[in-house]
């Protein structure tokens, strides 16, 4: 099995080194694993640390935002015949350990998708960024059929089904809901399993404000309802 | 009612005026600079000429008003008006939209194009020496990676 994880980064110079370091090569009934750093546009020395770590590293010479990182890794893992793809935010919120928990049921097969649902284990989690996502889980429910522990979760693990299945057409964050929605569509196996979450005063002003989340939803209005 | 000069014309409608003769004089310089062509100067002239002409007849609304159930045709302008605004700013939504899925799929084949491999630049550090043929293939690769613009 051939494996992709996928890390997109966006000026992450402060964490990208130490995220890259934390994440383990092997895994069991795995043959290779492949680390694609996809700098969306980045200004900083994101570029020159992925190099030095000497992973994959695809460069978007725009900012398109997350979704359209994460639709150029799916191209990528499409491209090259990955049999599985993971997620893995690079503002060092998710723990290295926990990475095989949310590849193990893609691995044997269990599921075709998997999230690593933060609030299932949510301590340490900000009341605030609780009652954002839970919002938006609520909201993705309502506008795609999926019940989700964590809709923004950005510790996701994908079968080579639902990476050939799902078509992404968002460019920014509301990527996050719109996997739920092609989950719906294309009939793929969910499972959640949990994760422990690092709040750092660094991960909170880098990820999503609640404020954004107005934004995420009207946009995501727009994808359900009036886009192809 | 209205503040009134020039023996009793309102003020708003002289500024239409002045408005529409300005646009329509727009629409006369493009034509000379062969930006519009002789129907659509025609156009243009028939819809600023109307417009004109409307704003001195009065009552002239009050039809529309009635084929919406309105009292006044000043409510009846301001409810298309509104509506033509939203259905404006939708299509340019839908516009942006469709344009920056059209930049992201660009961006996503230029990157893809220029895929800096992880296991090339693992050999690359190592002082080994290569195989003819791999290292024909690694300068190909590295003459084909576009220099980044900063």
């Amino acid at each position: 099995m051939k494996i992709a994880i996928i890390v997109p980064a966006y000026n992450e110079e402060k964490t990208l080194g130490h995220v890259l370091k934390s994440i383990p090569r092997r895994f069991p009934d795995v043959e290779k694993v492949e680390i694609v750093v996809i700098s969306d546009g980045s200004f900083d020395k994101t570029v020159e640390i992925a190099k030095k770590a000497g992973i994959t590293l695809i460069e978007h010479d725009l900012n398109r935002g997350l979704g359209g990182a994460l639709g150029t890794g799916f191209e990528y893992a499409k491209k090259n015949g990955f049999d599985a793809l993971l997620t893995f935010d690079a503002d060092g919120q998710h723990h290295g350990e926990d990475i095989w928990p949310v590849l193990r049921p893609i691995v044997y097969k269990k599921a075709e998708v998997v999230i690593g649902s933060r609030l299932k284990n949510s301590i340490g989690m900000p009341w605030y960024r609780r009652v954002g996502i839970w919002g938006l889980n609520l909201f993705t429910y309502f506008f795609f059929w999926t019940w989700t522990s964590d809709s923004q979760s950005g510790l996701r693990a994908f079968s080579r089904r639902a990476i050939e299945e799902i078509n992404l057409q968002s460019n920014r964050m509301e990527v996050s809901s719109e996997f739920f929605y092609e989950i719906n569509k294309k009939n793929l196996k969910l499972k959640e399993v949990p994760i422990k979450s690092i709040y750092t005063d660094y991960s909170l002003a880098k990820g999503q404000k609640n404020i954004n989340g107005f934004v995420i939803i009207a946009r995501l209005i727009f994808r359900r309802f009036f886009s192809k | 009612m209205y503040q009134t000069i020039f023996d009793g014309v309102a003020l708003i409608k002289i500024i239409f005026t002045i408005f529409a003769l300005f646009a329509w004089s727009r629409a006369i310089i493009r034509f000379y600079s062969k930006d519009l062509n002789i129907k659509e100067l025609f156009f243009w002239s028939f819809v600023w000429a109307l417009m004109i002409v409307l704003v001195y007849i009065p009552g002239k609304t009050n039809f529309v008003a009635k084929i919406l159930g309105m009292e006044r045709g000043n409510d009846a302008m301001f409810f298309l008006a509104i509506a033509g605004l939203f259905y404006a700013s939708y299509r340019l939504y839908v516009k942006t939209n469709t344009q920056e899925k059209e930049i992201t799929k660009l961006v996503r084949a230029l990157a893809l194009k220029n895929v800096a491999r992880g296991k090339i630049l693992a050999k690359k550090r190592q002082p080994v020496i290569m195989a003819k043929s791999i290292a024909k293939r690694i300068t190909i690769r590295r003459g084909k990676r576009k220099p980044r613009i900063k």
